[in-house]
């Protein structure tokens, strides 16, 4: 297996009027070729900032004092602007959450999958019209030839969301990083982009990294899971490992935050609290305030990464007693 | 008395003028609720269950049926006589920011209705603020803070104590949990259920989730373009579904499976909901029904019912 992203303590800051928010406290991670990988956590668990942060697309408020990110053989943190441009849009795709400010509302569709083929010199403008077409139909729009002239506001937001995944493919990507692929969608469209977008990266080979909040999606579709809150990675577990022996408190808080409709006997019990921003650097666990097994050390010592199995990780000083401690 | 259902709606039709058309929101819509349990109403996006909620509470007037609130009929009292009644059926929406004042404190924000609706002088209600601060798991010292310094969860709360604060009997509850983070969710749901228990509340739960209407639920509504589609008690729905979009909608829910090997195929329906302004003339659902006949394009299937309340439109119910 060969490594594609490997991202080494990253801490990113925004500086606000207020002062400092503490958005990423150090996140270590790889990610090797072929994977898909789900970055799960709540709001403000810095999920989309570690991402969005290392290709620099979170503007001049995002402060990265410490890390380092490589990417195949570029060091994404201290590569030029000018570099930077090169690989993203062609090496690494980027699917955006927001459906309305994700494509140009004055812009043709087919347009705007032509566009990243064509400023990266992938090929002729004729050639670029030929594979955005096939590219559109492989996403899953219907009668694509008709579609291209259209303009995003003619669109539901299951067929938006279907060209913005043609345009972060259309220039085959190695990476492709999707940021809440499905959370403005209705269930079974959410189902219906989940399975198109699967195929396309099954076909390409393409490496993957979902950011979700929805543990369900979580589940189905990724290989490894890693769970991330107050900026750091909490549990970092192939999916069996995940699904069958989730070991972090807040992995097993958020499983019984959600009421299950084919085990319905078993009773919700929510995690009390709720995320908070981090206007001082965490200095033990950040999960400490809300964890119902948080000893004196959890709040004083930033507990590092255990090895659970080969494929499995824990953040938590309690890890060796948790199957007890849970019963 | 007692037994008489505390909202019932018979064949509500709700349209909007769009131009020189007509957008059918609500078609034909009955059901029945009791007092002390919630009505869940599951649909996907422009399925018409918002609009259903503001029929049924008068915000919205339907162009036909009939809705019965307590036993009155909503829609034949006068301004001021609902105005008045508006006191026993309260809602809560989805966001909570372009809900609530933001320009006044959270306890005026929840003291608000109360003023509107004269009830107790200035002390009377200031105890009734922290009462009602309490009772939602929020500090008395909030009452003091402005809405926008809460967190999403906290301000849900916020909407919930104000929509209490009139001590309605129903409370419509409109996507209220969709923009929580998920461990929130649950505790809302938590504090929705104690707080049925504890006054005795009647809800219509509108929402996306299934879980979160299963979870719930006395009886479950799921629509399609403006219809109920299958309505019936939460057990009986989840356990034996029989329209095929309420089936397929249930097959959509991704659930956390049992191991990597019983994860989900991502099969689901092909296709969007159609446009509402171009109905057709057979059932709803026949342009994306998997098992969908001739029957289904040329006529409306009734709703029939199967037993136990259990009902289904659909023309192939066995």
């Amino acid at each position: 297996m060969t490594m594609i992203l490997e991202v080494n303590d990253l801490h990113v800051q925004f500086n606000r009027p207020e002062g400092t928010v503490h958005a990423v406290n150090g996140v270590t991670f790889q990610v090797q070729a072929g994977e898909w990988i789900g970055v799960l956590g709540e709001s403000g668990s810095g999920k989309s900032v570690s991402l969005l942060s290392i290709l620099k697309l979170l503007g001049d408020s995002a402060n990265i004092p410490q890390g380092q990110a490589r990417f195949a053989e570029h060091d994404l943190l201290t590569m030029s602007e000018r570099k930077l441009r090169r690989l993203r849009g062609k090496d690494i795709g980027i699917i955006f959450q927001n459906l309305a400010n994700g494509l140009d509302p004055l812009m043709r569709i087919g347009q705007q999958v032509i566009e990243p083929m064509l400023e990266h010199n992938i090929c002729t403008k004729r050639e670029a019209k030929r594979r955005a077409i096939a590219l559109l139909a492989e996403m899953g729009l219907s009668d694509p030839e008709s579609q291209f002239n259209r303009y995003p506001f003619e669109l539901s937001g299951g067929m938006r969301q279907r060209v913005m995944m043609a345009v972060a493919l259309a220039c085959n990507p190695k990476l492709l990083i999707a940021d809440e692929p499905t959370t403005a969608l209705d269930t079974t469209v959410s189902v219906q982009v989940l399975s198109t977008l699967r195929e396309a990266c099954e076909r390409r080979n393409m490496t993957t990294i979902m950011v979700t909040h929805d543990l369900g999606v979580a589940a189905n579709v990724c290989d490894r899971v890693l769970v991330m809150y107050g900026g750091m990675i909490m549990e970092d577990a192939e999916i069996d490992g995940f699904i069958k022996h989730p070991a972090h408190p807040y992995t097993l808080g958020l499983k019984a935050s959600i009421f299950s409709l084919k085990h319905r006997d078993i009773p919700l019990k929510p995690i009390a609290g709720s995320a908070k921003t981090w206007w001082l650097k965490p200095l033990g666990c950040p999960f400490a305030e809300r964890c119902p097994f948080a000893i004196e050390k959890c709040w004083k010592v930033h507990p590092d990464m255990v090895k659970l199995s080969e494929q499995h990780e824990v953040a938590c000083h309690r890890s060796q007693e948790m199957s007890t401690l849970v019963g | 008395m007692l037994d008489e259902p505390l909202l019932s709606l018979a064949s509500v039709d709700k349209y909007f003028r769009i131009g020189s058309r007509r957008l059918h929101a609500v078609r034909n819509v009955s059901f029945t609720l009791s007092r002390g349990q919630t009505l869940g109403v599951v649909g996907e996006s422009g399925s018409g269950k918002s609009t259903l909620g503001r029929c049924a509470i008068g915000l919205l007037t339907p162009e036909s049926g009939r809705i019965q609130f307590d036993g009155v009929d909503i829609h034949q009292l006068t301004k001021r006589a609902l105005r008045q009644k508006r006191k026993d059926m309260q809602i809560i929406f989805q966001d909570p920011i372009a809900a609530l004042n933001l320009r006044t404190t959270v306890g005026q924000n929840i003291e608000d209705p109360l003023i509107v609706h004269r009830l107790g002088n200035r002390s009377e209600r200031s105890r009734r603020v922290f009462e009602l601060l309490d009772s939602v798991g929020l500090d008395r010292a909030h009452a003091e803070a402005f809405p926008y310094e809460l967190s999403g969860g906290q301000q849900q709360r916020v909407m919930i104590a104000r929509a209490l604060s009139v001590r309605p009997k129903l409370v419509v509850c409109d996507e209220v949990l969709s923009a929580l983070d998920m461990s929130v969710q649950a505790q809302i749901m938590l504090l929705l259920q104690d707080l049925q228990k504890e006054h005795h509340l009647s809800y219509v739960f509108i929402s996306h989730s299934l879980s979160a209407v299963g979870y719930l639920s006395d009886f479950i509504a799921v629509m399609y373009l403006g219809q109920v589609v299958e309505y019936g008690p939460t057990e009986t729905l989840l356990d034996r579904p029989r329209h095929p979009y309420t089936v397929t909608l249930f097959q959509s829910v991704l659930e956390i499976p049992d191991s990597k090997a019983h994860r989900s195929t991502l099969e689901t329906l092909k296709g969007e909901i159609p446009s509402p302004l171009q109905l057709r003339v057979g059932c709803a659902f026949s342009s994306r029904c998997p098992w969908a006949q001739e029957i289904c394009r040329l006529q409306p299937p009734a709703m029939t019912e199967l037993g136990e309340g259990h009902q289904v439109a659909c023309h192939f119910t066995e």
